[in-house]
């Protein structure tokens, strides 16, 4: 276990340390909290009731996982692949430390690192939310559930796919395939184009935005998905987390015994 | 002539950066023929022509002038900043602009009526317009950041939020912005501005790329 929490604490610190993806994250939460903090003109402010805050939290996440599982998939995709390239990998051989352990530890390092300046501006801006009088203080919890049903998911899912699909194919291809795929496995309307989207295998949230958190505010049109498909997707997507994780393992075992 | 470096660009040439866009080109071409729908057929093209090949010929020219394995020793030659920078930008730029060309001749054949992006300089202007922008942010991103990853992730960040938000694209000052609207609006007043606000703007990206090749110490 010790060497488990090793390589992941070494590539968490690693992973915050990279200028990228503060960058990155720095022009998205302008972006987002300029979006959030200042509505539009005509819209009218008022105090959220107990459902629309269920309903706003569901949205405020829902719409964070647009663009932020994009910047994390193609950042955390060179974080395994980096270890080949530098030759680091037949040093980490030669320790004892196990595959599956160097592949959990880096697989939650990354996963954590990427998260943890997320949650952090995700409660800051409800802070700022509510200290602005637009929400109670039972907005603080339902956000940060908000971030665990719907956040959480997505970013777990991309990181698994951007650490193992760079070992199999060139790293740009890999930077290509996934943008795209993001936009069309998630956003694309499912009666106008063959996509993932609408399938228990979206990532984008709208599952558990629509189960537990009950779809857009004033919205009249009837929720598509209930809590128990959203239940189902959560352990589908899971599911294929474990899959990819084991494919992993088996291909670095491989690997390692063709050195 | 010793100067001229194109051997050296095509023996160190990734192959990925030819065997992916001819692979992209051949699914959509299948996907084209297995959908064989006449309305489809049209926002497959244009789906292709106008948001596939730049997406590519970004995240490739993110990778172009840093992925270099001997990128030190080739900063020890006597190769200027220009002529690198020119190398390999106009390589990608040129492979983006077969693919599209040959998907253009291809929806033709099928029958494909490309009217509503207006005259054949129209129907050009929009995929190379934004082509050329995501080429040359890609390039800068890169250059700028001394990271490829900097440079993808500008594209992948531009490209993903344009496209989703391209209804909100296409209102106020950001119209000048919108990388899409060629082959997404064409019917936009706006147009031809947004196109000259494009280019110099994907001018202004290579320039300050090039400013910035000639500090070659932050590359190594």
């Amino acid at each position: 276990m010790s060497r488990f929490f090793g390589v992941l604490r070494h590539e968490f610190n690693m992973s915050m340390r990279r200028p990228g993806m503060w960058i990155a994250y720095g022009l998205l939460f302008l972006f987002y909290s300029v979006a959030v903090m200042y509505p539009v003109p005509d819209e009218k402010v008022s105090l959220l009731t107990d459902r629309q805050i269920w309903q706003y939290a569901g949205q405020m996440a829902f719409t964070f996982n647009l663009f932020l599982p994009v910047i994390i998939g193609i950042l955390s995709a060179d974080r395994l692949l980096r270890d080949f390239r530098m030759g680091v990998r037949e040093l980490q051989e030669s320790t004892p430390i196990r595959i599956t352990e160097y592949i959990l530890g880096k697989y939650f390092g990354v996963l954590l690192a990427s998260l943890t300046p997320v949650l952090i501006w995700l409660w800051l801006i409800t802070g700022l939310f509510i200290a602005f009088g637009n929400a109670p203080i039972g907005f603080f919890f339902t956000m940060t559930l908000a971030f665990f049903a719907i956040m959480v998911p997505a970013f777990a899912f991309v990181t698994a796919f951007s650490l193992a699909c760079p070992l199999i194919m060139p790293l740009r291809v890999y930077q290509i395939l996934f943008t795209g795929y993001w936009f069309w496995g998630n956003y694309i309307n499912p009666e106008m184009f063959p996509t993932l989207n609408g399938t228990l295998l979206t990532v984008s949230g709208m599952y558990a935005y629509q189960g537990f958190f009950g779809g857009f505010i004033n919205s009249t049109e009837a929720l598509t998905y209930s809590a128990s498909d959203a239940t189902l997707n959560l352990i589908v997507l899971g599911l294929c987390i474990a899959a990819v994780m084991v494919v992993l393992d088996i291909y670095l075992q491989w690997q390692s015994r063709r050195a | 002539m010793k100067r001229f470096s194109l051997k050296y660009t095509l023996l160190t040439y990734r192959l990925d950066q030819l065997w992916f866009p001819l692979a992209f080109w051949a699914f959509f071409v299948i996907l084209t023929l297995l959908l064989n729908d006449q309305e489809m057929n049209f926002d497959i093209a244009r789906a292709y022509i106008g948001v596939a090949v730049p997406l590519i010929g970004g995240f490739m020219a993110a990778y172009a002038i840093l992925d270099d394995p001997a990128i030190e020793l080739r900063f020890a030659t006597p190769i200027r900043a220009a002529q690198i920078l020119f190398e390999r930008t106009v390589l990608i730029f040129i492979i983006q602009a077969v693919s599209a060309l040959a998907f253009i001749f291809f929806a033709l054949l099928i029958g494909v009526d490309f009217a509503t992006l207006g005259n054949t300089l129209n129907l050009h202007l929009s995929w190379i317009v934004p082509t050329v922008t995501m080429i040359a942010l890609g390039t800068f991103g890169a250059i700028l950041g001394a990271q490829t990853m900097i440079g993808s992730f500008l594209v992948g960040l531009v490209w993903i939020i344009e496209i989703i938000i391209r209804d909100g694209m296409a209102v106020n000052n950001w119209k000048y912005a919108y990388i899409f609207m060629g082959i997404l609006n064409p019917e936009h007043p706006d147009l031809v501005s947004n196109q000259i606000a494009l280019f110099t703007v994907s001018a202004v990206f290579l320039f300050l790329t090039w400013l910035l090749l000639h500090r070659q110490e932050r590359y190594i």
